[in-house]
């Protein structure tokens, strides 16, 4: 309970900051507009010039927190909670991955997917899912720093002091960035 | 058994009276006497009596081993139960996008009737918003569900609210809801038989009674055999003057189901006749019943033969017994009469009589009343579609895969007779559509490419992206035969599928490489201890001299993947390729950067879904989870990755194959989408045509595809014309998901810019392109020399894709098979 606090705590002051911090190293969400007109790239199939897809191949991830969790979900969710507490770690993990195959890219669910793990003392394998829902978390820093601790953790249980430092390191860093 | 001892005894007995008489009539005292007192008759005695008791104990002897194998048969070590094998159910839930038709083809499969009165288990309606569906009782292999009448409101097309009650109680709020899974396979011995295991209470009275009224009304009352039944049969046959009637009872008959030959001679009718008493010795008329209903042989469907009442049930009338309706119960007391005369499918007019007729025993019997007769007696067949078909929906390719899996971790013994639940991940849905997709398509291929027809033969499987699991898949162009499975066995050299690998490690050094890095694209000598040089060609014999990487790998330039992967070393490539999930051995020869390793299409699934979970290898899963025949959990197959390619440069290479898509050599895939998904793939070609490939995934799911002759002889096709073209056509009936690379923090969208052509290096041009950070000193290259990548060449039609060719040959000929190359020398060109 106290961690959620500030967990949310940490992630509302980001937040906050977030919007102080210069934007120079963000990606774009568009192509910039500046190209010539006679540009050859375009697709030309059966004689017609087709215009070339939107090209938002890196595009900035949406804040997971803004899309709508669907209460499905949300359930599932609670279910493997429910269960993570009676000591049922593969009924959870089992609702988790239920719920993964209705949201697969919800980051949360890939880090409550390791946490099941991790508590089942699967070091390596919650490692992974960890990593996984790195991958997927964009500019959730908390949730991100959720999945480091998680991970230091499970490397240190493994005796892997190297890679436990890195992602201590990782966490000290992203503290607060300066205004 | 005593019978004839009693005979013997009875006989001894007469003759002793005759011969007493006799010697009373003619000389009283002294012959008889003399005869009795002689040492002849002492013998005759002696040896009669031995004989007797000889007789007797070998009786005994017979009858106890006759006891031993009936008792045997009846408790099943020879009634195995096969593993049953379940599809994926479909799930339901609160805030789903629902598709009618999706929902109505799954819910018209599992069995269940559309009627405006939900009010039995087995029926559902749609309405204009609400879907209700009165489901059944069904064990998943984590809960068991009861009967529940579910409503499912619909808003538009998405569902807002779903609720369920249980035997007419309050109803209750359920987010998600599964339609059970169907059974559509069964892992049977080699007898190729096929059970499901009912018990008594489960078979409806009306059935139960019917069949006692039909075949042996003195069932309950007879110790085995009735002889006043046999009599009566005996008396009607001679003065019908052939057989009409068998006096068989059921205890008869299930012991006559236990022997595969119907051989009915008078020895093996006497034998099935003691059996059948001794088998009323050792067990209540209930458990004799309930294995009849399990055990009889009531068709044949292709080479599985169908024992049992349940499975009948489901094989005509692809519901379960308890739902049937009363005349279709009558046809099954029909079938069972006569399963291949009165088979409903062959002989339906003939069925139907015999239907009839057992409705009339059921009605004089009072098993049904007046009301009850009239109604089935009008009805009609009713046969289940898949009857119909007279094959049930088996998908012979996913249950090979699902059987190679299950060799793994089970004894072949234990699949065959223990019971098991197998739940899979297979969609029949997307199934339905990749066959319908793959059918249509190859024939069309054939037509439009003047090939000759069913020359071409196909592979493909669909996975899902986010846990590795096989939604569907084909091996074979007719996907319902259960012969090679390609699928998992056809073992293909895969031509530039590669090239992605080779690229990729390339990329793992970004101080070395990025996506904007020009590669030569040059003609290259690969000199090898103990072989001929090897001079690789691109498909067009040109040279295109400096290329951006992007452009390299999105056109598939052999030359620059030569060059780029000689330079990181082979076995380095080899090491990526194992990395990323190959599994087999890899000869680490200069070929290898141009394909010349067989895979299957699962093999190439393997890898690409590495790339398509962002990096994260995922073992290709077929199974959930398997459950004992007691419902006990035996296995779960859990969501298991392991991260092999870090995420950075994986967003890169998938972003490179978005490239083929979008202007490389899979670029006519576009053409059938209304939206663009962002799709990533990559075409393959191998050598003279012979091998035509295609890996593509969205952000949902993964298809690959191989388009080739058993033959091995060239088929005059690309990866873009001939597989792409069926990836493309599988790829539409699926919902895709767009596919996403993604957050980097250290991936930079950079404009990099470029000239149109050497005369004019005005660098006018440029593009978008992902750098990774490190990789920014890299690009301080003059755009002058970057040249925009000419594809006035290509060819769309034919040489989309390049192929490893020695130059002596047309590029546009399809080379005659003169004489069978070594795979090697092939490659080597």
């Amino acid at each position: 309970m106290r961690m959620m606090k500030n967990i949310t705590l940490v992630f509302f002051l980001s937040g906050l900051l977030s919007a102080c911090v210069s934007n120079n190293q963000q990606v774009t969400t568009a192509p910039e507009a500046d190209v010539l007109p006679n540009v050859q790239d375009r697709v030309v199939v059966n004689g017609e010039v087709l215009p070339l897809p939107e090209d938002r191949s890196i595009a900035t991830y949406t804040l997971p927190d803004e899309r709508p969790v669907s209460s499905v979900v949300k359930n599932l969710t609670r279910r493997a909670q429910d269960q993570t507490r009676e000591g049922n770690y593969d009924g959870a993990a089992n609702s988790l991955e239920r719920a993964l195959r209705i949201e697969p890219r919800n980051p949360m669910l890939w880090n409550r997917l390791a946490d099941v793990r991790y508590l089942q003392k699967a070091w390596r394998k919650s490692i992974q899912l960890a990593a996984k829902s790195n991958t997927l978390a964009a500019n959730n820093k908390s949730l991100r720093r959720e999945n480091w601790y998680l991970m230091s953790n499970a490397y240190k249980a493994l005796g892997d002091i190297e890679s436990e430092q890195k992602y201590r390191e990782k966490l000290k860093q992203q503290v607060l960035p300066p205004l | 058994m005593s019978k004839k001892t009693k005979k013997k005894a009875s006989s001894k007995k007469v003759s002793k009276k005759k011969t007493s008489k006799r010697s009373s009539q003619k000389k009283p005292a002294t012959l008889f006497s003399r005869f009795r007192a002689s040492a002849g008759w002492r013998l005759t005695k002696y040896v009669l009596l031995r004989l007797c008791i000889v007789l007797f104990v070998v009786l005994l002897g017979f009858t106890a081993y006759l006891d031993i194998t009936i008792r045997k048969q009846f408790e099943g070590k020879r009634w195995a139960l096969p593993a049953h094998v379940y599809t994926r159910p479909m799930e339901l839930y609160v805030g789903q996008v629902l598709d009618r038709t999706v929902v109505e083809a799954e819910l018209s499969e599992l069995g269940y009737i559309e009627r405006e009165n939900v009010d039995r288990v087995g029926r559902y309606r749609f309405a204009e918003n609400e879907l209700t569906i009165f489901q059944r009782e069904f064990r998943f292999w984590d809960e068991l569900r009861a009967q529940q009448l579910t409503r499912i409101r619909l808003s538009g097309d998405q569902i807002v609210s779903i609720t369920s009650s249980i035997d007419g109680t309050e109803p209750f709020d359920n987010d998600i809801i599964r339609l059970e899974p169907r059974l559509f396979g069964s892992v049977s011995p080699l007898s190729h038989e096929d059970r499901s295991l009912l018990k008594l209470e489960d078979v409806p009275q009306v059935l139960i009674d019917g069949l006692i009224a039909n075949e042996d009304r003195a069932y309950y009352s007879h110790f085995g055999v009735n002889p006043l039944g046999i009599a009566r049969a005996m008396i009607r046959n001679i003065q019908a003057g052939r057989l009409v009637q068998g006096g068989s009872t059921l205890t008869q008959q299930l012991v006559k189901n236990y022997y595969l030959t119907s051989r009915q001679t008078l020895e093996r009718k006497l034998i099935e006749m003691m059996m059948s008493v001794l088998l009323e010795v050792h067990y209540s008329k209930d458990e004799i019943l309930q294995a009849y209903f399990n055990e009889v042989y009531l068709s044949q469907a292709g080479n599985r033969a169908i024992h049992g009442f349940a499975l009948a049930s489901q094989y005509f009338y692809g519901r379960p017994l308890k739902e049937l309706d009363i005349d279709q119960l009558a046809m099954l007391i029909a079938i069972n009469n006569g399963p291949s005369a009165f088979n409903p499918t062959r002989n339906s007019k003939r069925a139907l009589t015999r239907r009839d007729l057992v409705l009339q025993v059921m009605l004089t019997e009072g098993v049904i009343d007046q009301s009850q007769y009239d109604i089935a007696i009008n009805e009609g067949l009713k046969l289940s579609t898949t009857a119909e078909r007279a094959a049930p929906l088996s998908y012979p390719a996913f249950m090979g895969f699902v059987r190679k899996n299950l060799q793994n971790d089970y004894q072949q013994d234990d699949l065959h007779s223990e019971g098991l639940q197998i739940y899979t991940t297979l969609n029949p849905r997307i199934q339905q559509n990749l066959e319908a997709a793959v059918q249509s398509e190859i024939n069309a291929i054939e037509v439009r490419k003047r090939l000759p027809i069913d020359s071409l033969q196909v592979a493909a499987v669909v996975i899902r992206t986010d846990n590795g699991e096989v939604a569907a898949m084909v091996g074979d162009r007719k996907p319902s035969f259960s012969g090679y499975n390609r699928a998992i066995k056809a073992r293909r050299p895969v031509g530039s599928l590669l090239k992605p690998f080779v690229y990729l490690t390339a990329l793992e050094s970004p101080e070395k490489y990025s996506l904007a890095t020009l590669v030569d694209d040059i003609e290259i000598i690969v000199s090898q201890k103990g072989s001929p040089d090897w001079r690789p060609k691109n498909y067009d014999n040109r040279e295109h001299g400096k290329t951006m990487l992007i452009d390299a790998l999105a056109h598939s330039l052999n030359l620059s993947a030569v060059q780029v992967g000689m330079e990181l070393g082979v076995p380095k490539v080899s090491d990526t390729i194992r990395r990323v999930g190959y599994s087999d051995e890899i000869n680490e020869y200069p070929s290898v950067l141009l394909g010349a390793v067989p895979m299957t299409v699962m093999d190439v699934g393997q890898l690409y879904l590495t790339l398509a979970t962002g990096g994260f290898k995922t073992p290709i899963k077929g199974i959930r989870s398997v459950l004992s025949n007691d419902n006990e959990p035996l296995a779960r197959y859990p969501l298991d990755i392991d991260q092999v390619v870090e995420p950075e440069f994986n967003a890169l290479i998938t972003y490179a194959l978005q490239e083929v898509v979008r202007r490389g050599t899979a670029r006519s895939i576009s053409n059938g989408f209304r939206y663009d998904y962002g799709f990533a793939g990559k075409t393959g070609t191998t050598n003279d045509y012979r091998d035509s490939w295609f890996a593509g995934f969205s952000g949902n799911y993964l298809t690959v595809v191989w388009v080739g002759r058993d033959d091995n002889q060239p088929i005059g096709l690309t990866g873009a014309s001939g597989a792409a073209k069926v990836w493309s056509q599988i790829m539409q009936g699926i919902p895709q998901q767009r596919l996403e690379l993604g957050f980097h923090e250290d991936i930079l969208t950079k404009k990099i810019y470029y000239s149109q052509d050497l005369q004019l290096q005005d660098c006018s041009l440029s593009r978008q392109m992902p750098i990774l950070l490190a990789s920014i000193p890299l690009e301080n290259v003059p755009c002058a020399e970057r040249i925009q990548y000419d594809d006035s060449q290509d060819d769309e039609l034919r040489h989309f894709e390049p192929t490893v060719d020695d130059g002596q040959t047309e590029p546009d000929a399809i080379e005659k098979p003169k004489k069978k190359k070594s795979f090697w020398k092939r490659l080597f060109g």
